[in-house]
């Protein structure tokens, strides 16, 4: 048990990126059941696979079926932690602080988006999958993945404001 | 364009407020734990692939090496699947853990009584607002510790019913109560106060011991629960 303890810390943090992004307030409850899924179905996991996108499809999965369930039609809302608004550490007070108003914006409109456009902006760039490891997760193929991505960033930069657009 | 965009992403995802989930981990083993055992078979099945995929993980090829590095090889095969359930299972405590699950998710270490000798179910309730630990024996008692003072004595009578008697005592200089008669105590959280009904016994010994409340039901009266409370560390 303590060894699947080291794989639950391994990969928890992009597991609750991916599920707060798909369903909200509920990431952590759908990730906790989704690592007893996926120890329930280690029997049946294929030697050699690669592990990350088999455990990160599950913990997925749970999510959308949490907020399927849940029967949820209203919007998710992504927060921005307080004071880590930027990574860029050379940037001025006001400079961060525009920096940070930037970030509420974009998050706002990712969490505007339909579910299926947020959750592939979710794998790639919150839990920074290949889009290998997200034909995967997605079950489809890799070109499947990347004219998904492709929709969801030109449907995210039209809902943008223009001057929130770089 | 889109490659600022994507930067920009990546950042948002950095800087979500995304749950931090300190006791994930013990959470999902606490859960596994309480869960029916799966098969002999299937459950070998599974200690093996945890094997792999810890060390495919961790970048080791030599499992058996990984096996013993985790301190999964024997042991870790029988905790999966204890012969007998822990004690306490009819008395709605919570998830069962281990002694170290529930320090990480109650955020205290138990402190475990001597006597009667050692425990045979360890539990945590995170249900009443402060998480709970309680430590059981097959045969009793039933002894509960959460981080907090204990609850005035007329807070206590309220919360007990009609006919309760409280009593104040002392063990070894500690502060506390022997509550007879009573099908509920009063825990406090914070400035509220919440009730949690007793499991074992109409009576209940409820001791401060450094920043914990211990809470010890017996069937064998005060005697016995004053005898538990002296054989706890730092009484």
């Amino acid at each position: 048990m303590d060894a699947f303890k080291v794989l639950v810390k391994r990969y928890q943090q992009p597991a609750l990126r991916i599920a707060y992004a798909i369903a909200g307030p509920d990431a952590e409850d759908a990730v906790q059941e989704a690592f007893v899924k996926a120890y329930r179905a280690l029997a049946r996991f294929r030697p050699g696979a690669p592990f990350r996108p088999w455990v990160l499809r599950i913990a997925a999965n749970e999510a959308r079926n949490r907020r399927r369930s849940a029967g949820r039609h209203e919007r998710v809302v992504l927060r921005v932690a307080g004071g880590r608004a930027s990574g860029d550490a050379a940037l001025s007070p006001e400079d961060a602080v525009i920096a940070g108003e930037r970030q509420r914006v974009l998050a706002e409109a990712v969490a505007a988006l339909p579910d299926r456009d947020r959750e592939v902006i979710a794998l790639r760039w919150f839990a920074g999958l290949s889009e290998a490891e997200m034909a995967t997760v997605l079950d489809c193929r890799a070109g499947t993945v990347k004219s998904r991505l492709a929709r969801a960033l030109e449907r995210l930069r039209t809902t943008l404001p223009a001057e929130a657009v770089r | 364009m889109t490659i600022g965009l994507e930067r920009e992403l990546v950042e948002l995802g950095d800087g979500l407020d995304v749950p931090d989930a300190p006791d994930l981990a013990a959470m999902v083993t606490a859960r596994l734990r309480t869960a029916p055992a799966p098969r002999l078979r299937r459950r070998r099945r599974v200690v093996a692939a945890v094997v792999a995929v810890v060390a495919a993980a961790v970048g080791v090829s030599f499992v058996p090496a990984v096996a013993d590095w985790l301190g999964i090889r024997g042991v870790e095969v029988h905790r999966e699947a204890p012969p007998f359930p822990p004690a306490g299972r009819e008395l709605d405590l919570g998830q069962a853990v281990t002694l170290t699950e529930a320090r990480e998710i109650a955020g205290f270490m138990p402190r475990v009584p001597s006597h009667p000798g050692r425990p045979d179910g360890v539990w945590v309730d995170t249900r009443p607002g402060v998480p709970v630990v309680s430590l059981v024996w097959t045969d009793g008692p039933l002894v509960s510790e959460f981080r907090g003072a204990i609850a005035e004595e007329t807070v206590i009578e309220k919360f007990a019913g009609p006919g309760v008697r409280v009593e104040p005592v002392t063990v070894r200089g500690h502060p506390g109560l022997w509550v007879d008669g009573a099908h509920a105590v009063a825990i406090k959280v914070g400035d509220h106060v919440v009730p949690d009904r007793l499991r074992l016994s109409q009576s209940a010994l409820l001791v401060e011991v450094g920043d914990l409340t211990v809470r010890i039901e017996t069937a064998k009266g005060r005697a016995e629960a004053v005898r538990i409370a002296r054989s706890i560390p730092g009484t």
